[in-house]
């Protein structure tokens, strides 16, 4: 049985029940054969009880009701209530006429829209009641026939009122109940709706208070912890797990605080000294590691119940947890294999520039020119090979996070003044005339990775002879005290860079568009570990250059007088003295 | 005894470069002993004592940080000047190597065999090490 079908039920039977007592008192009391009046007192107090409880009911469940409804029980209890009267008084004017009203207050209370035909239902029974006692043969004889017209006319007022405020009042709560389920019925969709997007997430989301006492957590993040919802609403994340900050490979550096940490702070965490940067989800109960990126919102509105005020003031956040921990794999991975590559084609590699050089120095006379040439060429390969190779590894350490400088104090002209001395063969070989003047100022030791800032410098200066087809290249070297920086410079007259070339120089294989076609045979890569080893050193790299004229380079390091970066390279344990 | 020709033992698993290595070196003069492996590596060190030891990293049976603990744990062998034939891409090898005793070490991929003959020939004309070769 539906509960539909039992409500009805139920109703039924409280009106039969009520018309019953109704009934009884009536005949108790308006009987023209009075009972004992103690018995008369007490059903009394029954009928009032019972219609007070009767108004209340209508007055509150009636709304519920249907129109229809409430039409058809009306007319059936007045009616039956009339009839009652009537028959038993043998007159609707009796003394206890006014309980009439009783049933019109009631019917009235149970009206809908069409109160004022029940109304006119009303006194059409009434008027029917009054035929049968006056003109038909069997009625059951009157006392006082003459109803006054004036108590008719206020009965009719009495009723109208009461009907019309009723109405107007089950009205307001009929349409007020079915706003509230419609407003409930949305709620619980929209509430349903965003659960599902929540629930249906792959990333985890979590809400917290700033005590760290999660709101909400999805159904993923609770995958993830291997225990339900419900077990992590309301505890205290500590409990649940940690937040740890990692290095490139994965260490963890420190714990982080998810209730204080800022948006700032998660993404300015990627560094040239340590590598990119993420954060490691430890789980305390099953012992689970993930790599997760975090995303980090302040709540606007509070979760908590919105009727204690003191909640309204105690902001949370929100945070998604995004599970990285493949892709990091796949990422390494592809670092290893570019790393394990280059490894082991080194070997060969090594082999064939050996015999390749042990051929030119034994076979040189004994091979026609052109052999000799042969044998130059792929001499040159197997260079331009090593070079590439180690530019990979080192892009791959770079991206590792693990290429790391050995600082030390370095007598800055000295070792440029051997860089220059190594590379001027090459230079004169091409026809171009290569400056170099020491600088007559005193210039401070700097705190570089002699090796590597020698590596950038090589590259530069390689590349200015490499596209250089005359003319000359000039090197200088600039104290700058304010800052306590070496400015070194090197400026070609070269066919200069094309303006849009200019900003993506420093970016990993990318190529001059046309100088490929020239035949030179750049790795693309050059630049752009320059510039990742001269902000290691946290110095700055830069180009200037006009198309056609020619193209300076520049790049600063700092001098043992910065302290400040003295101390950091001391931190990283990269400055050995 | 100036002129006695000084013997080198060449550690290097890879057959090509060990015979490049091995021409050039006899070509400036040096008598060089090979071991294909770390095993014979010391092996042959304990057995002959050799003026300088050129060991490989990556070799099968033992390492080269392997051998390298074994010639400087013995008193033997420790006086032996060890230089390691590396790799880029193991300065943390080779830092460690230099913990143990290692006297420098030569870049195969950056050097020709005639470079590495010449850091040799300075090495025992000046009886130092090249201060590039110490840079790790």
């Amino acid at each position: 049985m539906n509960i539909e079908l039992m409500t009805r039920y139920r109703k039924n039977i409280e009106i039969s029940v009520w018309m019953l007592i109704i009934g009884i008192g009536l005949f108790v009391n308006l009987s023209p054969q009075p009972v004992v009046q103690q018995s008369q007192t007490i059903l009394n107090i029954v009928i009032l009880t019972v219609t007070a409880y009767t108004i209340v009911y209508y007055r509150f469940v009636a709304p519920r009701w249907s129109t229809a409804e409430l039409i058809l029980s009306s007319i059936l209890v007045y009616t039956v209530f009339v009839f009652l009267v009537a028959h038993f008084t043998g007159s609707l004017q009796s003394v206890l006429f006014s309980l009439v009203f009783v049933p019109i207050l009631i019917t009235a209370l149970m009206l809908g829209v069409q109160a004022l035909l029940i109304v006119v239902a009303g006194e059409v029974i009434w008027l029917v009641t009054e035929f049968y006692f006056y003109f038909l043969p069997f009625h059951p004889g009157i006392s006082d026939p003459h109803i006054l017209l004036w108590e008719k006319l206020i009965a009719i007022l009495l009723v109208s009122f009461v009907a019309y405020d009723n109405s107007r009042e089950i009205f307001t709560r009929q349409s007020e109940h079915e706003l509230l389920e419609q407003e409930k019925e949305t709620i619980r969709l929209l509430q349903e709706r965003e659960d599902a997007i929540l629930q249906s997430m792959d990333d985890m989301v979590l809400s917290l208070d700033t005590n760290k006492n999660i709101l909400i957590a999805n159904d993923s993040f609770a995958k993830t912890l291997d225990i339900s919802q419900n077990e992590i609403i309301g505890k205290n994340y500590d409990s649940l797990f940690t937040i740890k900050k990692t290095n490139s490979v994965g260490d963890a550096i420190e714990t982080i605080d998810l209730t204080t940490i800022t948006t700032k702070e998660v993404e300015d965490n990627d560094s040239k000294e340590t590598g990119p940067t993420n954060f490691r989800l430890q789980t305390l109960n099953n012992d689970k590691q993930l790599f997760v990126t975090l995303a980090i919102s302040n709540l606007t509105v509070d979760l908590k119940d919105k009727e204690t005020p003191n909640d309204m003031v105690a902001p949370g956040r929100v945070i998604v947890l995004r599970d990285i921990t493949e892709e990091l794999q796949l990422e390494r991975m592809k670092i290893d294999f570019v790393s394990m590559a280059a490894h082991e084609l080194r070997t060969p590699i090594t082999a064939i520039r050996g015999y390749l050089s042990a051929l030119k120095e034994e076979a040189t006379t004994s091979l026609t020119p052109e052999h000799n040439k042969f044998l130059d060429r792929a001499d040159i390969a197997a260079n331009q090979l090593t070079t590439l190779m180690e530019n990979l590894l080192s892009v791959s350490r770079i991206e590792k996070g693990a290429f790391n400088l050995d600082v030390r104090k370095t007598d800055w002209v000295h070792l440029i003044g051997q860089r220059v001395e190594e590379l001027a063969n090459r230079a004169i070989e091409r026809g171009l005339q290569l400056n170099w003047e020491p600088p007559k100022e005193n210039i401070p030791e700097v705190l570089v990775d002699p090796l590597r800032v020698s590596e950038v410098f090589n590259n530069i200066l390689s590349n200015a002879i490499n596209y250089t087809q005359k003319g000359s290249i000039t090197i200088s070297v600039k104290y700058e005290p304010a800052e306590e920086i070496v400015v070194t410079s090197i400026s070609d007259t070269g066919p200069g860079i094309p303006r849009e070339a200019l900003n993506h120089l420093f970016e990993k294989f990318f190529r001059v568009s046309g100088v490929l076609e020239q035949g030179s045979k750049g790795t693309g890569l050059g630049l752009y570990i320059s510039k990742e080893i001269i902000e290691l050193h946290k110095g700055k790299i830069w180009v200037e250059s006009t198309f056609g004229e020619g193209t300076t380079f520049s790049f600063s390091v700092s001098t043992i007088h910065n302290l400040k970066l003295r101390k950091q390279f001391e931190q990283e344990n990269a400055f050995r003295v | 005894m100036e002129n006695m020709p000084k013997r080198i033992l060449l550690v290097e698993d890879d057959l090509f470069i060990r015979d490049l290595y091995v021409r050039t070196l006899e070509q400036n003069g040096y008598i060089v002993e090979i071991a294909i492996d770390g095993e014979e590596g010391v092996n042959k060190a304990l057995a002959n004592t050799p003026d300088i030891m050129l060991l490989d990293i990556m070799m099968p049976k033992k390492n080269g940080i392997e051998v390298l603990k074994e010639i400087k744990g013995n008193d033997k062998t420790k006086g032996i000047p060890v230089f390691l034939l590396t790799n880029l891409g193991q300065e943390g090898i080779i830092k460690e190597a230099f913990n143990i005793g290692a006297s420098g070490y030569l870049l195969k991929a950056r050097m020709l065999p005639r470079d590495v003959a010449a850091h040799i020939n300075s090495y025992f004309e000046t009886g130092k090490v090249p201060s590039e070769l110490m840079q790790a």
